[in-house]
C-alpha cells in the first residue's frame, strides 16, 4: 500500500492525571510531524518538548505572545536556559490548544526545528518556533509541564507527514 | 471509506480484495523539491492541479548569503506575475525582544514585495527558516488570499517568528507558485512540499 500523506500515528488520551507523555518508537517514513495537544494541567505552565528524551542544554526558543492587553516577544538562548527542552505552549487550568508542526524531524543533515501555535483561554494567545541543536533523527518525543500534572481528559495526537 | 480516485504515480498495493486496504486522503502530497548541493535561484510548483480545494506549502529553507545573519527576504511569485502591482501584505512579527506589525494596503511590484522569509547562510550551521503556507481557494474567481505562518531560531540574537496574509490582487486561479530567496540562492537540503487539501 502506499504511505498516506497525512497520518496519525498514535494518540494519547489520558485517563489520569500525568507528570508527562511519552511517544516512542516514532517510525522514520515520515517528513514531518504535527502534533496536537488540547487538554488542561493542574497549573499554568510551559510545556516542554524533548526529542529522544534529550536533557542535553541545546535548546533555544523564540517567541510572540498577546495577554489581551499587550503584545511581547521573548527569546531563551543556552547554554543557561537549554536544558528544559523545545518551548511548545502554555498548559493553563481552563483549557489549551497546541499545534506543533515539527520539521524533517528524521533529516541528519540539520537541526530539529519546531514552530507551534498555542492558546490558554485564560491567559493568551501565542506562537514559539524551537530549536534543538542536534541532527539526530527524533525517534522519541518526552512532553512535560514545567510545573504540575496534565490533567485527565487530556488527548495528544501525533501525526506525520510524507513528503 | 469508498475509492474518489487513484494519483498519477501512485505507487501501493491494488485495490483487489483479499489485499492490505486502500486509504483514500483529502490531504495528498502533489510534489516536493529539494535543493541539491548546487543550490537553487528559485523555485516554483509549476502546472498545479486544479482538482483540489486549498494548497499548503511546507517548507524549510536557508539562503547561500553567508555574509549575512537572520531572516532574509523570500518573494512569492504567482502565475509568474514579477511584473504587475498586485500584491500586498501585512505580519506580525516577534524578534525576541520586540512584537511589531508591519506590511501595508497599498499594492507593490514584485520586485518590492518580499514576504515569508529565508534564514541568512550567515546564521547557525545546520539552521533553516520553516514555512507554512496556506492557499486557500486558490482555483476560485476571487482575488486570492495566503495566510502564512514563518519562523527560525537560531540560538542567537536573530531568530523571529511572524504570522501574516498576503493578497494576491487577481482573480485567476494560480497554476504555478514560485519562491526566489534575497539571497543569490537557496542552499543545499532546502526543500519545498506541496500539498492540496480537497474539500
Amino acid at each position: 500500500m502506499g504511505t498516506p500523506t497525512y497520518t496519525l500515528i498514535q494518540e494519547q488520551i489520558l485517563t489520569s492525571s500525568q507528570a508527562a507523555v511519552t511517544f516512542l518508537s516514532i517510525p522514520q517514513i515520515y517528513e514531518d510531524l504535527v502534533l496536537e495537544i488540547s487538554g488542561t494541567a493542574s497549573t499554568g505552565a510551559t510545556y516542554w518538548m524533548r526529542p529522544n528524551s534529550d536533557a542535553s542544554d541545546i535548546y533555544s526558543y523564540t517567541q510572540i505572545y498577546g495577554t489581551g492587553s499587550t503584545v511581547a516577544s521573548g527569546r531563551a538562548t543556552s547554554p543557561g536556559v537549554g536544558t528544559a527542552g523545545m518551548d511548545i505552549g502554555y498548559p493553563a487550568t481552563t483549557g489549551t490548544i497546541q499545534l506543533v508542526n515539527i520539521m524533517s524531524y528524521a533529516n541528519t543533515n540539520m537541526f530539529k526545528m519546531a514552530i507551534a501555535t498555542h492558546t490558554g483561554s485564560e491567559n493568551y494567545a501565542a506562537a514559539v518556533v524551537s530549536l534543538w541543536r542536534s541532527t539526530a533523527a527524533i525517534t522519541s518525543l518526552y512532553l512535560y509541564p514545567s510545573g504540575g500534572t496534565i490533567s485527565a481528559g487530556s488527548t495528544f495526537r501525533l501525526y506525520g507527514l510524507v513528503a | 471509506m469508498s475509492i474518489t480516485r487513484f494519483s498519477t504515480g501512485f505507487v501501493g498495493d491494488t485495490a483487489l480484495a483479499g489485499n492490505t486496504s486502500f486509504s483514500a486522503s483529502d490531504f495528498e502530497l502533489i510534489s516536493t523539491i529539494r535543493v541539491g548541493s548546487a543550490g537553487a535561484s528559485s523555485i516554483t510548483f509549476s502546472n498545479i492541479p486544479q482538482e483540489y480545494k486549498h494548497l499548503q506549502i511546507r517548507a524549510l529553507t536557508r539562503g547561500t548569503d553567508t555574509g549575512s545573519v537572520g531572516i532574509g527576504n523570500q518573494f512569492i511569485i504567482i502565475n509568474g506575475d514579477t511584473a504587475s502591482t498586485t500584491y500586498a501584505r501585512h505580519e506580525i512579527i516577534g524578534n525576541g525582544s520586540t512584537a511589531y506589525s508591519q506590511g501595508g494596503s497599498s499594492t507593490s511590484t514584485y520586485g518590492n514585495f518580499y514576504a515569508v522569509g529565508c534564514a541568512a547562510g550567515g546564521n547557525t550551521a545546520n539552521t533553516f527558516n520553516i514555512n507554512i503556507i496556506d492557499i486557500l481557494d486558490y482555483t476560485s474567481s476571487k482575488n486570492k488570499t495566503i495566510k502564512y505562518f514563518t519562523g527560525a531560531d537560531f540560538n542567537t540574537s536573530n531568530g523571529m517568528l511572524s504570522l501574516g496574509s498576503i493578497l494576491w490582487l487577481n482573480t485567476s486561479a494560480i497554476t504555478s507558485f514560485g519562491l526566489d530567496p534575497w539571497a543569490p540562492l537557496f542552499s543545499q537540503y532546502s526543500k519545498f512540499s506541496l500539498y492540496g487539501i480537497r474539500g
